[in-house]
């Protein structure tokens, strides 16, 4: 198992509660020393299906991990982690970027379990709200941007694609964000079936961008890594215009 | 740290004259550092011909003119070098020794062949002092505190006759200084308090200005006060929607309301009172305006 906290983790951190009831947990204010940070969420299934690349995962997130912290704004970025099977789980809650040590990301992915892709998603953005609005009060700008990465279709969520809608939805009109951008991301997908669940998940809940790769060789997920970062980037040098970055192409 | 600063171009400008800067001073790497801030306010008129005289209004568009953008940004920085002298030499009682500082800034200035006009600016930095805060101030401006047990802010606002402030760099010349000294006749300071009901006291007193010792002065705030901020004459220029002035004291008020000392806390604040509530209110300020704060936990 990966080692995300240590004894300063705790003493450094807080729990908080969102509006869908999702917990999560967040790095205190008296550590944020700059005017304004966006907001990184991060979901990886880890799902029974995803065992023959589940190392691939891993490496796809160490270099998201390591690719937004070649970024410029590496000192304004905070990232929650998280990954999902029958539940989601919590790796790291929303933790300065340039304390994120790739290295502790290997081992994250523990494949097996159903696909709990709803109530990730709804506790993603949830969090990335509740956690903004935290920040705003304490007049730090911030928007946000959520990638999820997933290998197949909703099994088992208590939470329907409505509530991912919702929990958009909820997220604009709160202006805990300056903007909110959202990439669902399918590996691996092979079956016709899969890739129409997802691009209707997609639309269905509003998200933003939906991107789609048959494999998930070492190769094409180290596509993705680079994609990832670059929206990343792109998103964080866009806070303080008023409104999201331009979708980044894959 | 517990020192910010933050500078915001004013709306009727086409460029900021203003400037501040916040950092540690560290004579070796191995010593904590002192906090410090330094902001400058850079004439906004046309050149001024004889010192003392109100600046002429802008005639020109041409960007740049008169230089007192660069002229402030060299103020700014030959303080801040000046600075370990300040702190670790000889001590002087004005903390800063200004014909020094206005003369390695004059310096730079000519290496950019500027005339000595660019340098047209007034000069206010604040250092913490183990739990105390001096502050010097050459020229206008805004000073602030806030008392750490009540909570209570006050402020002083020095203003000069003829809405000629003085800058240092009328030290350059003995000529400058004395014709400076024959235009402009007081100095008015207006102390502020804000009560326990919400109200404020003030009381504005003009003192006749006849020697150069008047024209900088030095602050000091004790262990009582944990948030000094110092502020150029912009924090008195903002207006409402309908073009009315808005009170230094209820933008204080608005500077004072922060969250979070760590890091840009005032960077915070002022984008937080600059961006969202004076969009929502309507106000703007025109006039460039610098915040530098130190904190005292």
């Amino acid at each position: 198992m990966p080692k995300f906290g240590s004894n300063d983790d705790s003493q450094n951190q807080s729990q908080f509660k969102s509006t869908s009831g999702f917990h999560f947990s967040a790095v205190n204010l008296n550590k944020l020393g700059a005017s304004e940070y966006s907001l990184f969420g991060l979901a990886a299934d880890c799902s029974s299906s995803v065992e023959p690349f589940a190392k691939e995962i891993e490496a796809c997130v160490v270099e998201t991990v390591k690719g937004c912290q070649r970024s410029p704004r590496a000192d304004n970025m905070l990232v929650r982690y998280m990954t999902f099977a029958t539940r989601p789980q919590e790796q790291h809650g929303f933790r300065p970027l340039n304390d994120c040590h790739p290295d502790s990301y290997k081992g994250s992915i523990q494949p097996g379990g159903t696909t709990a892709l709803y109530d990730t998603s709804t506790d993603l953005i949830d969090s990335l709200a509740a956690y903004g609005k935290h920040l705003v009060q304490h007049d730090y700008t911030t928007n946000g941007i959520v990638v999820i990465i997933t290998d197949g279709m909703d099994v088992g969520s208590s939470l329907t694609a409505a509530s991912v809608k919702d929990a958009i939805a909820r997220a604009k009109m709160s202006e805990s964000l300056e903007s909110l951008v959202t990439i669902l991301i399918g590996i691996n997908v092979q079956d016709s079936r899969v890739s129409d669940f997802l691009k209707r998940f997609k639309d269905e809940a509003g998200i933003g961008q939906y991107i789609e790769a048959k494999d998930a060789s070492e190769k094409t997920l180290a596509k993705v890594a680079g994609f990832i970062s670059k929206s990343v980037s792109s998103q964080s040098q866009s806070l303080g215009t008023g409104g999201a970055s331009q979708p980044i192409s894959f | 740290m517990g020192a910010d600063a933050v500078f915001r171009i004013g709306s009727t400008h086409e460029i900021c004259q203003d400037y501040g800067i916040s950092g540690l001073c560290q004579p070796n790497p191995s010593y904590p550092g002192i906090p410090y801030v330094i902001v400058s306010d850079g004439c906004s008129g046309g050149v001024v011909s004889e010192p003392g005289s109100p600046p002429p209004p802008k005639e020109s568009k041409e960007p740049g003119a008169p230089f007192t953008d660069f002229g402030s940004r060299f103020l700014v920085r030959a303080a801040q070098l000046h600075l370990p002298d300040a702190l670790f030499g000889p001590s002087t009682e004005l903390l800063f020794d200004e014909l020094k500082v206005i003369s390695l800034a004059a310096e730079m200035a000519t290496k950019c062949r500027f005339r000595a006009s660019a340098l047209d600016a007034t000069l206010l930095a604040a250092v913490r002092d183990d739990r105390a805060v001096k502050v010097f101030q050459c020229g206008d401006g805004v000073v602030a505190a806030r008392n750490r047990e009540t909570q209570q802010i006050s402020y002083v606002d020095i203003d000069f006759d003829n809405n000629a402030p003085f800058y240092p760099s009328y030290l350059l010349s003995p000529t400058s200084m004395g014709k400076y000294l024959t235009k402009c006749k007081s100095v008015t300071t207006t102390v502020g308090v804000k009560q326990e009901d919400g109200s404020w006291s003030t009381t504005a007193v003009e003192t006749p200005l006849t020697k150069q010792s008047q024209c900088a002065r030095v602050h000091h705030f004790g262990p009582e006060y944990d948030l000094v901020m110092v502020m150029t004459d912009g924090a008195k220029s903002f207006q409402d929607f309908g073009a009315q002035a808005v009170p230094l004291t209820e933008v204080l008020e608005q500077l004072f309301a922060i969250k979070n000392t760590e890091g840009e806390f005032i960077t915070r604040r002022c984008n937080r009172f600059l961006g969202s509530f004076c969009k929502e209110k309507g106000w703007k300020h025109n006039d460039d305006i610098s915040v530098g704060a130190i904190y005292v936990p």
